[in-house]
């Protein structure tokens, strides 16, 4: 059967640039040293993408009033693309599916500021409006890369990981999109920090390449097996997802889960319900948000990064179930379950 | 594969809050136009959008402290509840079943966030409330907890100005493939400062009024409100003996990946080459468009040539619902959508109002000033938005 396939990705992140930078920093499981940050908005502690100017990214071409958003999706774009060789195919019909939580918070403030406090209040710059656009991110993937296929941008806070990979994953089957580079970006910024204030904050963009094909005849990192979210109590909720997912698949197959809160309350609700509904015994648990911090909407594709990079490591993983949660403070809640099929890199060779 | 009728519709809008006064608004060619009171336009020379004045939200929030929700939301758990009960569903069925909430947004929560910036440069307190109004997806998570949903797709499209059609295709989707028994799509956003700056620093802001193809067409006139469209399988409503205002056909999404705020022409042909493709329609059986027609130069000129390009030289009637509602935004393709619905069922075209002369490089005939009477089969619904993202959505008479 034609499934929902993950072939590639990569990851700006605390730990660094590119897919290899976060898997070593899931694999060695030490949190991402938290630095000082300070602007108009406020000062805070958070662990941010190191080295990340855009123009010294991306130059000064388009770049002079972007939104930090934009910028850490286009790099990433770019990283997986050069990172993953002929795992991604581009052509018309390729689509860009973007989580977010309100887009560029600190573009949006930046606008608000310079409205209320110049000469007169129309005296912004015209240049910033399409960069406090929550699309902003998506359409700016699609101008730097030439993607022409549907672009969508789904805001879904930290539920964005099962949110995004349900809406690409729909592109996929109906035929909409020919592939879909999937995933969120949050940037940090003290305009974040007034909006959610307490606990350390992170900084990440992560991007999945997803096809639809066969996992044993295209060089595939795993298939999208089953996907839920749900809104409630926020434990009935995610263990009321992770049953359904599960369904009709055997416990004893699941390998890894990825729990991707940084609040420990959240984690905490995390922990619950995965226990409840898988048992004590999975071999492997990764927690990103427990090292690189709050990173939003961003935190639920990490968690399916996460999975891959541990299941890259260990063998044992392959052919098995790994299952990512999330839940907002909203009360929203969301499983995603994947089956590992082994690293485009091996398949590779043995073909 | 399912097919997909449009059974209950809801609307917060300017010309009329409720179906019944949004066709009558529609179908006498109202104006929403009026001097913006929810944000200070101190120090702007005019100060003309298109507000919603007879709002009140406690009337249909009930399962949750009104202030804990932004005024999109508030907005569109109004549309969403009067949906469900143009639909005649209950909520208890609505509960039982698997379904879908997925609104559009082009500025979610942002009239909050722009709040909390005003507090910050005043130097004044942020209110506790504030910071909870601004995530987008508070939109359709306040419309799944007051309809006591919880076994549901929450989604929200985020895609600017085409964000409605995006959400509707989405539904469609999910309808079409057996994903949901349900769907409640559509669109919101609340009027905001940072819209209105935004397209008056660019001179797309008209001073009075908006008109759309017209030769002294001045731009936008931004606007506010929301629109929700009940979607399910066409026999699962035709077996429960539902008023089925029409069919969605299909629809097509892609993206001119060129420039951040300018359309381009070949691209948005391409868009409805798509939808009229996956509808398995030609374009000489479209009897209306109902455009994205925001009223700006750029816009109407490049969206003509765009329809010309594919209808040839004497393309369907296109008007622009958007004379009336000003520009809604994220909710603006879900407001125009839902006067497609209506258009099919009642048989008429909503007029595109403020016409006095068309411009030649439009092209069109807008259905200037008044409606008209019309038997309607197939209708498109075009959005076009910043960023190049493309949407649009067929809807056809119910067979």
């Amino acid at each position: 059967m034609t499934g929902v396939l993950i072939t590639a990705w990569s990851a700006l992140t605390p730990f660094g640039h590119g897919r290899a930078a976060f898997a070593d920093g899931v694999l060695r499981g030490v949190p991402a040293k938290p630095v000082s940050t300070k602007d108009d908005w406020a000062e805070a502690d958070a662990r941010v993408v190191p080295d990340f100017d855009i123009v010294e990214q991306l130059g000064r071409k388009g770049t002079s009033s972007m939104d930090r958003t934009s910028a850490l999706a286009i790099a990433t774009l770019r990283e997986l693309v050069a990172d993953a060789g002929g795992a991604v195919e581009i052509d018309a019909r390729t689509g860009v599916v973007l989580g977010t939580t309100s887009g560029s918070n600190r573009t949006q403030f930046e606008f608000t500021r310079d409205s209320l406090t110049r000469r007169k209040p129309y005296l912004v710059n015209p240049a910033q409006m399409p960069f406090a656009l929550m699309n902003s991110a998506a359409a700016q993937c699609a101008m730097w890369h030439g993607l022409t296929g549907p672009n969508s941008t789904v805001a879904a806070g930290r539920n964005a990981g099962p949110s995004v990979l349900r809406y690409a994953s729909r592109l996929l089957r109906t035929g909409r999109a020919s592939g879909v580079f999937a995933g969120a970006v949050e940037e940090h910024s003290g305009a974040r920090e007034l909006l959610e204030p307490g606990g350390v904050l992170g900084e990440a963009s992560v991007l999945l390449f997803m096809q639809t094909g066969e996992p044993g005849n295209r060089p595939a990192l795993a298939e999208v097996v089953a996907l839920d979210t749900r809104l409630g109590e926020p434990r009935r909720a995610l263990a009321g997802c992770l049953e359904h997912v599960l369904s009709g698949l055997a416990v004893d197959e699941v390998w890894g889960i990825a729990s991707t809160a940084a609040d420990p309350e959240l984690s905490e609700v995390e922990r619950e319900a995965t226990g409840e509904v898988l048992g004590p015994r999975v071999e492997t648990v990764v927690r990103p948000g427990l090292l690189v911090g709050d990173t939003g909407a961003a935190s639920g594709v990490l968690g399916v990064a996460a999975l891959l990079a541990a299941a890259e490591a260990d063998t044992a993983a392959r052919g098995r179930l790994a299952v990512a949660t999330s839940v907002d403070r909203d009360g929203t809640a969301g499983a995603v379950v994947l089956r590992l099929t082994g690293s485009p890199h091996e398949l590779r060779g043995e073909g | 594969m399912n097919r997909v009728a449009v059974t209950g519709l809801g609307v917060v809008s300017s010309i009329g809050t409720g179906i019944d006064r949004y066709t009558a608004g529609l179908r006498a060619g109202r104006s929403g136009a009026r001097p913006i009171s929810v944000f200070d336009t101190d120090g702007f020379a005019n100060d003309i959008g298109c507000e919603v004045t007879d709002f009140d939200p406690a009337r249909w929030i009930t399962a949750q402290p009104v202030e804990d929700l932004g005024r999109a939301a508030r907005f569109s758990v109004a549309a969403a509840r009067m949906a469900v009960d143009d639909a005649g569903l209950d909520q208890d069925g609505l509960r039982s079943g698997r379904g879908m909430v997925c609104l559009g947004t082009t500025d979610g929560g942002g009239d909050a966030g722009e709040r909390i910036a005003e507090h910050v440069v005043r130097g004044t307190g942020i209110p506790a409330h504030l910071p909870r109004r601004v995530p987008a997806a508070s939109i359709p998570v306040a419309v799944a907890r007051e309809l006591g949903l919880s076994d549901v797709d929450i989604s929200t499209v985020a895609t600017a100005c085409a964000a409605g059609n995006y959400a509707l295709g989405n539904a469609y989707d999910a309808i079409a493939s057996g994903d949901v028994d349900f769907a409640l799509c559509g669109g919101a956003d609340a009027m905001c400062r940072m819209t209105f700056t935004g397209f008056y620093r660019l001179g797309a802001v008209d001073p009075e009024r908006c008109r759309p193809f017209d030769v002294g067409r001045q731009g936008i006139l931004t606007g506010e409100g929301a629109g929700v469209l009940v979607l399910e399988p066409l026999e699962k409503a035709v077996a429960r003996g539902a008023r089925i205002y029409a069919e969605v056909l299909g629809y097509g999404l892609n993206c001119d990946a060129r420039h951040p705020v300018a359309p381009d022409q070949d691209s948005v042909a391409a868009c409805m080459w798509l939808a009229l493709d996956d509808a398995g329609v030609t374009p000489d059986q479209v009897d209306l468009i109902s455009a994205h027609g925001t009223g700006t130069k750029a816009n109407d000129t490049t969206e003509c040539g765009a329809i010309r390009d594919v209808f040839g030289a004497a393309p369907p009637r296109t008007v622009s619902v958007k004379s009336m509602l000003g520009h809604t935004m994220g909710a603006a393709s879900a407001l125009s959508a839902i006067a497609c619905a209506v258009a099919i069922r009642e048989g008429f075209i909503p007029p595109t109002i403020n016409h006095t002369e068309t411009d030649p490089a439009c092209g069109i005939d807008c259905v200037p000033n008044v409606a008209v009477e019309a038997d309607l089969r197939v209708v498109q619904n075009n959005a076009l938005a910043f960023g190049g993202d493309n949407a649009v959505v067929l809807f056809g008479r119910p067979t």
